[in-house]
């Protein structure tokens, strides 16, 4: 992320997972397909919670549009707490359309609580339903290789966005549109734009030269200690 | 008042909440007394509430799950799967029953030695043989990488993956002497200096993401 000097606009590096989201939804609804977003494992209880939460930041910025197009997402959990979040948010999309009759809160689903069985059960979905397009955004492990390898072989657009290291070594090879680690929590500045987004990637990238400034220094004067020893 | 309910009263409560978790943390003597009247520390007191709430979120996500095999089975779509699902839902369910509610005590045995049962002879072996699917799909995604993906960062990737796979398997002949001297010292440079400070790089960046994320999501919402 760059701040243009004299506007002070914030210019926010490009990340294709986020980008073509919208553009993915589109095109599965122009299909006759939906496009199909896991969320993870990751409930609302524990340290997964945050990146949870950022994954449905996504949904939430994804909804409209498709609702919109009529191609609601699939959306799966590995967590029953994000279950009831999910589907308020999906609902709240159709109330914002006038469109509450068509709300079915089946189209969120509750997969499995264990990361391989949730895994397993998502892959089954990406192979047995109308999925036009895979997203795989939240906490996963490993086990989202699963998931990717269903999506692989139905030669289907993927995106992916995760946290959590042996899920980036999963999904790397998968696709060449994956977020990695912090880009995770940028969706939302990336996918709307918003002040509230923005601003508080600013105050990121504030902390993280901080942070590195201080990890240098520290560096610095212990190898200076060591050599005066 | 609209603005007052939807913004300001759920920031509040997630405030105090916020800080009250902080407190406990920082002052661990700081006790309360919880449902059974025993003293605890004051987050322990949240924390268990939090687990109430996902017990019944659990009961949500079963329900969920079974009017989704339902509606399938109904359309007749992956029909045996969700026919598969429900009956096993069902037997489980009973025999969780029986279990727990029998007043006889020898089918209240027998029927946890079912439940046993199921555990380890079919959930078991399932989820171990997913786990080694697991591996099968990671290797797998490796191969079509070299195939589909052939850019600049492949120069690193594959060198970097035969290194680490070649330095970790024990290679007959070449387990002692010089030459487990050479590998020991590449794997300790590639995994433990190299890996280590990427790992760090990026575990940093989640931290600041998770810490930014945390504190946009208790900030209240001026825009929608």
């Amino acid at each position: 992320m760059k701040l243009l000097g004299k506007s002070s606009r914030v210019k926010i590096r490009p990340l294709t997972s986020f980008q073509d989201l919208r553009d993915e939804t589109g095109r599965a609804a122009e299909s006759g397909g939906t496009i199909h977003i896991a969320i993870g494992n990751g409930g609302l209880i524990g340290e997964d919670a945050v990146t949870s939460l950022a994954a449905l930041e996504v949904v939430e910025e994804l909804t409209d549009t498709a609702v919109l197009y009529n191609a609601p997402p699939i959306i799966t959990v590995g967590d029953p707490t994000l279950l009831p979040m999910a589907q308020d948010i999906l609902r709240r999309a159709y109330e914002r359309h006038g469109l509450a009759k068509r709300y079915d809160p089946d189209q969120v689903r509750f997969i499995a609580p264990s990361p391989v069985a949730y895994a397993a059960g998502t892959a089954s979905i990406v192979t047995t339903e109308p999925v036009m397009s895979n997203a795989m955004i939240g906490a996963f492990g490993s086990e989202v290789s699963l998931i990717a390898d269903a999506g692989t072989r139905r030669d289907l657009p993927q995106l992916a966005a995760a946290a959590a290291l042996d899920a980036i070594g999963a999904l790397y090879p998968v696709t060449d549109r994956l977020a990695v680690g912090e880009e995770l929590y940028a969706a939302g500045a990336q996918m709307t734009e918003k002040r509230r987004y923005t601003i508080s990637l600013q105050a990121q990238d504030i902390l993280r030269l901080l942070l590195a400034g201080f990890i240098a220094m520290t560096a610095a004067l212990s190898l200076l200690a060591s050599l005066l020893q | 008042m609209r603005h007052l309910v939807r913004q300001w009263i759920p920031f509040l409560i997630a405030i105090i909440i916020a800080l009250i978790v902080l407190l406990g943390y920082i002052f661990p003597d700081v006790l309360a007394f919880n449902y059974r009247g025993q003293r605890t520390p004051l987050q322990h007191i949240l924390v268990e509430w939090a687990v109430i709430v996902g017990s019944f979120a659990l009961i949500l996500g079963l329900w969920n799950i079974g009017r989704v095999h339902i509606k399938k089975l109904r359309n007749r779509r992956s029909a045996i799967h969700s026919l598969g699902f429900l009956l096993a839902a069902l037997t489980t369910g009973l025999l969780w029953v029986a279990t727990t509610f029998s007043p006889n005590p020898s089918v209240s045995e027998m029927a946890d030695g079912a439940v046993q049962g199921i555990f380890n002879y079919i959930i078991s072996p399932i989820g171990a043989s997913l786990g080694a699917l697991v591996v099968f799909a990671l290797a797998l995604a490796a191969f079509r990488l070299l195939r589909t993906r052939r850019s600049w960062w492949m120069i690193v990737f594959i060198p970097v993956v035969a290194i680490v796979l070649l330095t970790s398997v024990p290679i007959a002949g070449l387990e002692s002497g010089p030459f487990s001297d050479v590998r020991h010292l590449i794997r300790h440079w590639t995994i433990n200096i190299f890996g280590m400070a990427g790992m760090r790089g990026l575990l940093l960046g989640v931290v600041l993401g998770t810490a930014i994320t945390a504190l946009r999501f208790l900030w209240p919402r001026s825009e929608s």
